[in-house]
């Protein structure tokens, strides 16, 4: 099956509506899989696209990291405090900083790092994939996928772990700081909190899923590439927005899934 | 793939580029392999696995609210972490723990080991050591673990609130007890805003005709008895004029009982007068007995003197 686009027809002859669904699915899958080989393929960077691939890492991680790390400290001190301070009041303070690094950043963190990246540059990426795309590049041929695909997929998947690694640990960090204040004393009894929420299940399972949130963000916008000209001229944002959320509910489901059963 | 170069008239402008990139993706590659690293350290150092150990094996009847993982405490403090459970040949939980061995000190051979399960919140492991100079625990010593299930209590309690219910539902059934005096109450308040009032409900309507009945004589006699009291020559206005003479009496007496004192005053004086007479008479009864006693000596000297009269018998006067 050949990973470019522009053999497919306007019209294809043969099969009906799902058929043509799955082979177009089957395509991605098979483009999305080379383009992250690409990325982990020492061999694949070149000079230039070594360049490119730094420029577009710079964009997605460097750039957006201080923003994103501020909000989310911001967030997790807010709700840690209204935690705490709500648990207090039901006499269940010790179960306050469980619950929030169970939910903030376990669960939302990198959900949120996830969408964070994938509106601030899988957007950006799309709209040059498809503006590419319909002056009739051709995302097949060797030397765009290296210079164009490929960095930027490294990018935003680097982004997406950056992001989530760094607020994460901010966070965990300020929850301590929140509850107990500026004092070494309830270091052991944090460390102990932090190494029963992170069992051999759950730490593994969490950085499968900050990769997984990362590639899945850096391959919904390839999508754009396999499509025809014409298709990709007609706007690709809403399609692959889709496919980015239908990628990540199925991974949160998942890794509820191996969390809790 | 075919390898073919990009048209440069339809490619996209290139973004402006970012100065020192290559620097920047290396420094962020490097900052995130070692926030990987850290972190991974951490969570291994915060499970305990840089730590020597020693095993304790607890002993339960059941190892419900026992999770792996979960802190064994003592004094408050997490001393161990359940590393494992199964159940035994012997048909009890085996609880495995691991114990630092630096806060292994705390256990004795003399420990209690409990497992506490509340209503609300977990199940709890703690130790208790009452003897610190005893022998320390071995490694891998098995204790039975005492349980206290405050939710063991929940099934009495239900049956309880069940017979509870029960008795609640029988009370308040139509023809309970209950019921029945609730009407018979709605009866007596009924009758206490009737014509009779309360007497209805205490005594009944036969003897709440009687009262009122006696009732209505007793203020029949009353009318008559304030008519002979207080109506005109009624016995008020007789007692009244009985005691306007009574007086006039009482003054009368009080005159007669001035004279009567005018007489006792007189009485007085002529006793007195008596009294002084009575004095005088004594010094005449002297002087008489003087006399006598003189006429006597007379007489026995003209006796002794006169031989033939031997009447020697005086008679006083």
């Amino acid at each position: 099956m050949p990973l470019s686009s522009s053999a497919v027809p306007r019209h294809t002859p043969r099969g009906g509506g799902l058929t043509r669904l799955l082979r177009r699915e089957a395509r991605f899958v098979l483009y999305a899989a080379a383009a992250l080989i690409a990325v982990f393929s020492p061999a694949n960077y070149s000079r230039p696209v070594r360049q490119a691939t730094a420029q577009a890492v710079c964009f997605s991680a460097w750039q957006a990291l201080p923003g994103y790390a501020l909000l989310s400290v911001l967030a997790g001190a807010v709700l840690t405090h209204i935690v705490a301070v709500s648990a207090a009041s039901y006499g269940l303070s010790h179960l306050a900083l469980e619950a929030v690094v169970r939910v903030y950043v376990v669960e939302l963190l990198p959900l949120a790092a996830a969408l964070f990246v994938a509106m601030r540059s899988g957007l950006d990426a799309l709209g040059r994939l498809s503006r590419e795309r319909a002056r009739g590049a051709d995302f097949g041929t060797p030397a765009l996928f290296r210079q164009q695909v490929a960095p930027g997929v490294a990018a935003n998947l680097l982004a997406v772990i950056v992001l989530t690694l760094t607020s994460g640990l901010l966070v965990l960090a300020v929850a301590y700081l929140v509850v107990y204040g500026v004092t070494p004393w309830g270091l052991t009894y944090y460390t102990r909190l932090v190494g029963q929420v992170f069992d051999p299940v759950t730490a593994p399972v969490l950085l499968l899923k900050i990769f997984l949130f990362g590639a899945a963000v850096a391959i919904a916008p390839l999508a754009v590439v396999l499509d025809a000209p014409y298709r990709a001229a007609s706007g690709s944002e809403m399609r692959a927005m889709a496919r980015l959320l239908f990628l990540l509910v199925t991974i949160e489901g998942a890794a509820l899934v191996l969390l809790h059963f | 793939m075919t390898d073919s170069q990009p048209d440069p008239l339809t490619a996209e402008p290139p973004r402006p580029p970012i100065p020192h990139a290559g620097a920047k993706t290396v420094a962020m590659v490097l900052m995130t392999l070692l926030l990987l690293a850290g972190f991974v350290l951490y969570v291994m150092f915060a499970r305990g696995v840089f730590e020597e150990t020693q095993r304790l094996v607890l002993l339960a009847e059941n190892s419900e609210g026992v999770t792996i993982g979960m802190d064994m405490t003592f004094s408050g403090f997490a001393l161990g972490r359940v590393r494992r459970i199964e159940l035994g040949e012997d048909g009890k939980a085996h609880i495995h723990i691991d114990i630092p061995t630096r806060d292994a000190r705390w256990l004795r051979t003399s420990s209690v080991f409990t497992l506490e399960r509340g209503v609300v919140g977990g199940a709890k492991l703690r130790a208790h050591t009452g003897l610190l100079d005893d022998p320390p625990l071995p490694d891998g010593a098995r204790r039975d673990v005492l349980i206290g299930d405050a939710t063991a209590g929940i099934p009495q309690l239900v049956t309880s609130l069940r017979e509870l219910a029960d008795n609640l539902v029988r009370i308040t059934a139509d023809e309970s007890p209950l019921n029945a005096g609730i009407a018979n109450f709605r009866t007596v308040t009924g009758g206490l805003t009737g014509p009779r009032g309360a007497l209805d409900g205490l005594l009944g309507t036969a003897g709440a005709q009687r009262i009122h009945e006696s009732l209505e004589q007793t203020n029949r006699l009353l009318a008559q008895t304030n008519t002979r009291l207080y109506g005109k020559d009624g016995l008020m206005d007789d007692a009244q004029r009985a005691t306007g003479e009574l007086n006039a009496l009482l003054a009368d007496v009080r005159a007669s009982l001035k004279k009567t004192d005018a007489l006792l005053d007189e009485a007085r004086g002529i006793a007195v007068n008596a009294r002084v007479a009575t004095a005088d008479l004594d010094a005449l009864r002297s002087e008489v007995e003087t006399s006598l006693r003189r006429v006597s000596g007379l007489i026995e000297e003209v006796n002794r003197k006169w031989p033939f009269a031997r009447e020697r018998e005086l008679k006083l006067p």
